[in-house]
């Protein structure tokens, strides 16, 4: 049977096609979601089914999830993305109990009982300060693309201590480091040290269970996951398609109706 | 006169529901519903379309859904008639008396005397969330408390627009053992706008020597509040007005436990309309009279349900504790939509739910029904009575949530999810809620769809 799980993220829309008798991915995309959510994510599904070679009528059931889950219409049902996120990445790494998921507009760490059911959750708090969206706009203010970060903030050597991550004080502290002449590296590891600390401030309001993995977009930045491992003390691994585990659970959430 | 109307079978309606069943009751039913009774004059009418909520600007009550009876509409259009009603009380002559800070106990010594009227100010905090405007928060905001603070605020903007109720001719305020940021309200009314009489809380008492102390401590308050309403209305208070005064509070106290048990057991009522009626408690939405009327046809109207095995949320709805009133109410009503129903409440009010003594002194015995206010001790004591209740109707979780802004949540809500984690051994949810807006907004709607899905996983 195939199903299909689409995950309307507020930066990306991804859409995984999902055999259940080969167990086995045969289609995603990833498109940026935009301002029009319900037109994108019709669209991203679409050309994710044409690429596969499949027609809406090929699919058993299809599974939306993430911010604007409802804004996928032609879903046949809705799951949020904690759920999705969770029965997406126990798939891929059976023995994880402790899922961090930093994303464009939230950040939540999961916390799963040992047969991989959601026990527990934490999301961040209504501002940015803690998400994707924070280093993004940090990013634009440094004229960094987000996608060096991460090998930036491995040449660091000595990273600075930011003391607000409100997005607009960080901003404001961050131009100040530049005209001071701190070293762009320092500046980003310093972030990525700051944002860690954050995300394990709100982890440890559960009790962080190991194995400890660590998914959402911003889990494909390197550094980023080597300061998640040094806040954290544990080892902490990242996700097999960091982008794709909501998509990917909400997919695997239509096989079992 | 016996009019012929029969509510029709409960459950929830819309709002569009709500106004085309107000065209089904026979005039001259609405007729009998009058505030200040026995007062039959026709502009003390209470009960009007639903739609008349809307037009004068409670426009956020058109996202909810409400019960559909009767005495649901009664309790309603008395609600919104509030500030009418405070407004009537001045003209015809009546004391209007604001009490701030204690939500409970200095209300019943006021409406003991003979034509005074008491009303909670802090109980304007309501308005931003039904009349979706922030007019009183940004006036609040302009006088020096703005988001950093709770929304309780409302009560300074109100203060300052003099249009939401008439000028006080009495302002007692109660400060001490008491919320912080309500206490900057109250100051900030005493430097601007009114003279205040200040009435002092203690906190908790941990023994019985301190309860005794404590006890005596207030009695002496209150006996200066006794003072100040005698030079007010010219009337000397007696022992038998006193007691009096208590009997009729908890009339209404007991009427509404009834409605609780009823409500949160048999789901015979939303949780809507219980804030509603477990608010009343604090100040009988300035009057006492009528608001037992409202709330005894309520609980006649619950056990008719009852009787008839008729219910508003399914029985095998997700049972759910909830913790500090939403600031939201479309939260209420989402979290039945989704298959929820709530089971025990703690609405940081339990002062104005317990019952006052009646075999004690009368000031005595409302200075104790002070001592168990919900924040004036520790978390775990202010818990006992919810923790109860959950256990007992075997909630299985519990939603804590915030009010944004405001000081005790900020530092409470996680060590009250904490507590109740090790206690029941249930899942927690804790968040902070914002004003309301067109629609909840997506991350609390995540929050709650999750929790509830974890919920349903755990059966």
């Amino acid at each position: 049977m195939l199903s299909a799980g689409i995950d309307v993220g507020s930066v990306n829309t991804k859409v995984v096609i999902y055999d259940s008798e080969r167990d086995e991915m045969v289609a995603t995309r990833v498109a940026p979601t935009g301002m029009k959510p319900r037109e994108q994510a019709e669209k991203v599904f679409q050309e994710c089914c044409a690429g596969a070679g499949l027609g809406a009528g090929d699919l058993g059931m299809i599974v939306a999830t993430g911010y604007a889950r409802q804004s996928a219409g032609f879903a046949h049902r809705t799951v949020t993305e904690i759920t999705a996120t969770a029965t997406g990445i126990r798939r891929w790494h059976p023995g994880c109990r402790t899922i961090i998921d930093i994303g464009g507009q939230d950040s939540k760490v999961i916390l799963l009982t040992p047969a991989g059911a959601v026990q527990e959750f934490v999301m961040n708090d209504r501002c940015a300060a803690g998400t994707g969206s924070f280093l993004e706009f940090i990013a634009r203010a440094l004229g960094v693309p987000i996608e060096k970060f991460g090998e930036l903030s491995q040449c660091s050597q000595q990273p600075v201590l930011l003391s607000s991550l409100c997005v607009v004080m960080a901003e404001s502290e961050i131009l100040s480091l530049v005209a001071a002449d701190v070293r762009q590296e320092d500046i980003i590891a310093g972030l990525h040290q700051a944002l860690a600390t954050r995300v394990v401030n709100m982890a440890r309001r559960l009790t962080v269970i190991p194995d400890v993995v660590f998914t959402g977009g911003t889990a494909l930045n390197e550094g980023m996951l080597v300061a998640l491992k040094r806040a954290l003390g544990v080892e902490v691994s990242r996700a097999q398609f960091p982008l794709l585990g909501a998509a990917f659970g909400a997919a695997l959430a239509g096989t079992a109706v | 006169m016996v009019i012929d109307y029969q509510d029709p079978p409960a459950r929830r309606v819309t709002f569009d529901e709500w106004d085309d069943l107000f065209a089904r009751i026979p005039d001259e039913l609405i007729e009998q519903f009058h505030y200040f009774p026995p007062n039959q004059e026709p502009w003390s009418k209470y009960l009007f379309p639903p739609q008349t909520f809307a037009i004068y600007g409670a426009r956020h009550l058109r996202r909810l859904k409400f019960d559909n009876s009767l005495a649901a509409l009664r309790l309603w259009g008395f609600v919104q008639n509030e500030g009418e009603r405070l407004f009537r009380a001045r003209q015809i002559r009546r004391k209007v008396v604001a009490v701030m800070g204690d939500l409970g106990p200095l209300a019943v010594i006021v409406n003991s005397f003979p034509g005074c009227v008491a009303f909670y100010p802090d109980c304007w905090w309501w308005t931003p969330f039904a009349m979706e405007s922030k007019v009183l928060l940004n006036k609040a905001e302009e006088l020096g408390m703005g988001e950093a603070s709770c929304f309780s605020r409302a009560a300074l903007g109100a203060f300052a627009k003099h249009s939401y109720f008439p000028d006080p001719d009495l302002v007692i305020a109660a400060t001490g053992a008491s919320c912080d940021d309500y206490s900057a309200v109250e100051s900030l009314v005493a430097g601007r706008y009114s003279d205040v009489l200040w009435v002092e809380t203690p906190r908790r008492p941990v023994n019985e020597d301190e309860a005794d102390r404590f006890e005596q401590l207030l009695v002496a308050e209150y006996q200066q509040v006794l003072k100040a309403l005698a030079d007010l209305t010219g009337t000397e208070m007696t022992e038998a007005l006193l007691s009096d005064g208590i009997r009729r509070a908890n009339r209404i106290r007991q009427a509404t436990e009834q409605l609780k048990t009823l409500a949160y057991q048999d789901g015979v009522l939303p949780a809507l309309e219980m804030m509603v009626v477990e608010f009343g408690c604090l100040h009988y939405y300035s009057d006492l009279t009528e608001w037992t009327g409202v709330v005894e046809h309520l609980l006649q109207t619950a056990q008719k349900r009852k009787e008839r095995g008729e219910r508003v949320v399914p029985e095998d709805a997700l049972r759910l504790g909830w913790i500090t009133p939403p600031a939201d109410p479309l939260l209420l009503t989402y979290v039945e939509d989704r298959g929820a129903r709530l089971v025990s409440t703690e609405y940081v009010i339990n002062q104005a739910l317990v019952l006052i003594e009646e075999t004690l002194p009368p000031l005595r015995a409302i200075a104790r029904s002070l001592l168990a206010a919900s924040l004036i001790g520790s978390s775990r004591s202010r818990l006992a009575g919810f923790l109860r209740e959950a256990v007992e109707r075997e909630a299985e979780g519990v939603v804590v949530s915030g009010l944004l802004g405001g000081s005790h949540c900020a530092m409470e809500s996680r060590l009250i999810a904490d507590y109740i984690k090790s206690r029941l051994s249930i899942p927690v949810l804790e968040f902070d809620v914002a004003p309301p807006n067109k629609a909840i907004d997506r991350q609390t709607r995540t929050r709650i769809d999750a929790f509830l899905e974890l919920l349903r996983s755990r059966r």
